[in-house]
């Protein structure tokens, strides 16, 4: 009973925060409330049994991807992008939103979803056991991309600005007389060199 | 690997060969590998021919690969059927095909289109082949259509010239009527037998003969009656039957050894092998007969007649050719089948013969055909001249000659099948008629003046040895083979026609009177009949060409009618070719022009060029317009397929 | 206990706001990029949510395997928008229309 209670205010506080997320003015604010649904969500989780998954998302999402963005949002002038949406706008996309919304939770609800009784719950050795035994190629790729993706990181924003070319003032200047020479040939020559 | 399939298989090789790559390897190498393998093919069904005619094998069939297995019943295969009729035939064909390979060499020297010739008529000899050999009706439906093909691509060998290449599309589309014929007889022949192959065909006829009638365009009609007829129709087009005969002539134009191999003496007397090879069949039918009878009568006599006033050299021997398949016609509508195929046998040599000479005619008079400017060429050219006057001696039936055996035959069939009295009066009218044409022949080409400048007739001499073996190798059989073939052939039965066992049989009774070949050449001594017409024959002949001139027929006489082959030509103009220009230019204005081009092409396109331009206003180059028409679109979808009743 | 139905009308939410917020910051590839993240939260809790329900042990792994790409996702895309940023001193993406011309 305590959990259902707890689940419904988490539940609100994830919807809000993602509306912060989407609706905020300043970028900023939407990072928090991003931080914000992260948390609520690996309290979710924990609900959920899944208290590793759940350290891990605060871990990664919240102490290093949105610390990204954070810098990001301060190197660039996120806010100044002009980005005047009308009410108009609003509405248009939030009819096909809360349709789509509508479908979503009809079907999930007409759908008669197998349960195990009690749930499952997984302890971190169980989960190390299965990604280095069951998993263990795609273990390997994803460590390959992560590598991969810490030297795009590192390597993108080092490249220097293509230089643009310059007009060509050569080819501006050319004419028939410097460019075409007319050779006078014996024509039998020709034909005997073929 | 049964030695029977060399046969087919070696001219096809060397037709893929030299298609591919003859070009490349030269014309010593074409000529070597399709004469070779025409060779091998003569050599193999000579075996053929030897194991079933001398050591008296039992006819079988070689199958090469199973085609189509539709049920167990009813199953195509291609293959090779070994018996006396096909191995007899395949000798024929291989035997003048490889003449005329020879001939062919000397005669396609100075041709562009050197590695192409061989290559055709090396298909052509596998096609004729394929035909000949088939056991069922659609290897023999696959073979008609492939000479035809061949005769098409040969006909039209030179394509520059218009009058070849609508001559070659003439030939097609007068075979096409003829085909009709053919499909439907394959199509009847299925309805009532239930099977493609000869030999069941047979025995469901020998076995229980009462089959229900067919309605035909709404008359009841026995089924023999109905396929017999409509075969017939198919064998009418190939083999150049009055009606449909138009073709001929005009096939002409291709080039000499065609006119040898292909429209004397193998793929015109398709028509009458695939008749002799459903005798069973025709034995059935007795106003089928009949009716062949007519036609073969109305065409040896009409065409005879024509080709006496014929000044073009080869059309002389083309319509000699139409008439003696019209002889042929004669013999299968008499019930004498064995009879047809003897004719056709010496016929494919001596006419092949007569066209070889024709050819090297024309070569030493570097390729004129007018006969007006020929005469006297007796002196310039004797071998030619010798091969002619034995070829023209076979083909009157002169007494001792191959020609005389095979063609007494038939009238002879004629005279004891009951059929009247009056074809076997007209028969013999056409023995007069061969004959004036015939030594109107020699004596225009190789006797009298020449009515060339003296100095083109000094030029003139015998061409080279590739074109005058050829020539010697097809006089010999042209003057031999009847009388070697008449024992077995026809005493014996070897061909093994049922209808030859019956004691009414025509040909039965008439040979009855005979025991070997010589008894059949004294017999002229009491029944001279045949011999005095020959002789007026070639007196009426030198009549006619001893004045020396020609002069151009006047168009509306009797003998301007008989020159124009009377006017068939303009009638077919007329009466079929017009109403489908009409037809065709209707369709043309209102169907293609007006619907097709206008409403569905110019109008697809129409539309689709406003359309477009009006979906283009839809493709902003923003991602976020399209990321938003995608969600829309899958609302909509997820609701529908809600609806449905999807769930996860 | 928590109905699962509850967890997934949750995830259907969050999806749906992430979509819609795609559509809306169509000029800041920043914000974009975060309602991106905000989609990934949504698969990432259904997987959750059936782990626990099916006593399945696949649906954590692929939540961690998913984590590890959408950070390096961020971390290449956030590189990238720097990138960007010092070539043509704008986040909009309306402007970036390069490839169009």
């Amino acid at each position: 009973m305590i959990e259902n209670i707890i689940f419904y205010v988490i539940s609100a506080v994830t919807i809000g925060s993602a509306l912060t997320t989407i609706f905020a003015r300043k970028s900023v604010y939407a990072i928090i409330g991003m931080v914000l649904a992260f948390f609520s969500a690996a309290t979710l989780w924990i609900l959920l049994n899944a208290e590793f998954l759940a350290m891990i998302l605060i871990v990664v999402y919240v102490g290093a991807v949105m610390v990204l963005f954070l810098f990001v949002v301060m190197m660039t002038d996120a806010d100044t992008v002009q980005n005047n949406i009308s009410k108009f706008f609003i509405v248009i996309l939030s009819i096909p939103t809360i349709a789509f919304l509508f479908e979503l939770i009809l079907v999930t609800s007409k759908t008669s979803f197998k349960v195990v009784d009690g749930g499952g719950s997984f302890d971190i050795k169980s989960i190390g056991t299965a990604l280095f035994t069951d998993y263990v190629l795609a273990t390997e790729v994803a460590a390959v991309i992560l590598l991969v993706a810490i030297i795009a990181a590192i390597t993108l924003p080092d490249i220097k600005p293509a230089k643009r070319p310059e007009p060509d003032f050569d080819s501006e200047l050319a004419n028939k007389a410097n460019r075409l020479r007319m050779v006078a040939m014996n024509s039998s020559e020709t034909e005997a060199d073929q | 690997m049964d030695l029977a399939y060399l046969v087919i298989l070696a001219p096809l090789f060397a037709a893929a060969i030299t298609a591919l790559w003859g070009n490349r390897l030269g014309r010593k190498f074409t000529h070597s590998v399709t004469s070779a393998s025409v060779f091998v093919a003569l050599v193999v069904s000579s075996v053929l021919l030897y194991k079933v005619y001398i050591l008296q094998q039992a006819p079988y069939y070689v199958q090469m690969f199973k085609w189509l297995a539709i049920s167990d019943a009813i199953k195509i295969t291609i293959g090779v059927h070994v018996a006396p009729l096909t191995t007899l035939m395949m000798v024929v064909v291989s035997a003048v095909s490889f003449c005329v390979h020879i001939f062919s060499i000397g005669y396609m020297e100075e041709d562009e289109g050197y590695n192409r010739f061989f290559t055709y008529i090396a298909f052509f000899t596998f096609s004729m082949l394929t035909l000949v050999a088939a056991n069922n009706f659609l290897q023999l439906f696959i073979g008609w259509e492939a000479v035809g093909l061949s005769s098409y691509l040969l006909i039209g060998f030179w394509y520059s010239k218009p009058s070849a290449t609508a001559a070659s599309l003439k030939a097609f589309l007068v075979n096409r009527v003829g085909d009709m014929g053919l499909v439907l007889g394959v199509a009847a022949i299925f309805y009532t037998f239930n099977t493609f192959e000869f030999a069941d065909i047979f025995s469901q006829i020998a076995g229980d003969g009462a089959q229900n009638d067919i309605n035909f365009l709404g008359f009841m009609i026995s089924p023999y009656e109905v396929i017999a007829i409509l075969l017939f129709i198919g064998a009418m087009g190939k083999s150049a039957q009055f009606p449909l005969h138009v073709w001929l002539p005009d096939s002409m134009e291709g080039p000499t050894p065609i006119s040898a191999l292909i429209h004397a003496a193998t793929m015109v007397t398709a028509g009458v092998f695939m008749v002799a090879r459903l005798a069973p069949v025709y034995e059935q039918a007795e106003f089928a007969r009949m009716f062949m009878l007519t036609i073969g009568t109305i065409t040896a006599i009409s065409m005879g007649f024509v080709a006496i006033f014929q000044y073009d050299i080869k059309r002389i021997v083309a319509y000699s050719t139409i008439s003696q398949l019209g002889y042929m016609v004669i013999g299968l509508g008499a019930s004498a089948y064995s009879a047809s195929i003897f004719h056709l046998a010496t016929h494919a040599f001596f006419k092949a013969l007569m066209f070889l000479v024709a050819g090297s005619v024309i070569l030493a008079l570097h390729h004129k055909q007018d006969v007006r400017k020929m005469g006297g060429l007796r002196k310039k050219m004797p071998i030619s001249f010798v091969c002619a006057v034995f070829a023209a001696l076979a083909l009157v039936g002169f007494p001792g000659t191959s020609g005389f055996f095979s063609k007494e035959l038939i009238i002879e069939a004629v005279q004891h099948s009951g059929m009247g009295e009056v074809f076997y009066i007209l028969a013999m009218f056409g023995v007069l008629l061969t004959s004036i044409y015939s030594f109107r022949f020699i004596f225009i080409v190789f006797f009298g003046k020449p009515r060339m400048s003296a100095e083109a007739y000094d030029h003139i001499h015998e061409p080279a040895k590739v074109v005058t073996i050829p020539l010697i190798l097809l006089a010999i059989p042209s003057f031999l083979v009847g009388a070697l073939m008449f024992n077995h052939l026809i005493l014996n039965n070897a061909l093994g026609v049922a209808a030859l066992a019956q004691p009414d049989n025509p040909l039965a009774v008439s040979i009855s009177e005979f025991s070997g070949w010589g008894d059949m050449l004294l017999a002229v001594v009491h029944h001279p009949i045949a011999l005095i017409l020959i002789l007026v024959g070639c007196g009426i002949a030198w009549f006619i060409t001893r004045s020396g001139e020609f002069a151009e027929h006047k168009s509306k006489s009797v003998k301007g009618i008989l020159s124009n082959g009377y006017y068939l030509n303009e009638i077919y103009a007329v009466f079929v070719v017009q109403p489908v220009q009409v037809i065709a230019l209707i369709a043309h204005k209102a169907f293609d022009n007006a619907f097709i081009d206008t409403v569905l092409v110019n109008g697809t396109a129409f539309v689709i060029e406003k359309s477009s331009r009006l979906l283009k206003k839809t493709q902003t180059g923003y991602v976020y317009h399209y990321l938003l028409a995608m969600f829309i679109f899958v609302v909509i979808f997820g609701w529908l397929a809600i609806r449905s009743g999807v769930t996860l | 206990m928590i109905e699962l139905k509850d967890v997934l009308a949750l995830s259907s939410i969050l999806f749906a706001f992430g979509i819609a917020g795609v559509i809306l910051h169509r000029r800041n590839l920043v914000r974009l990029l975060m309602c991106v993240e905000l989609i990934l939260l949504a698969v990432n809790i259904n997987f959750v949510a059936f782990s626990n329900s099916l006593a399945d042990i696949s649906g954590q792994i692929f939540v961690f395997f998913i984590l590890t790409i959408a950070a390096a996702e961020s971390a290449v895309g956030l590189a990238m928008i720097i990138t960007l940023y010092r070539e043509y001193k704008t986040v909009d993406l309306d402007k970036l229309t390069e490839l169009r011309e």
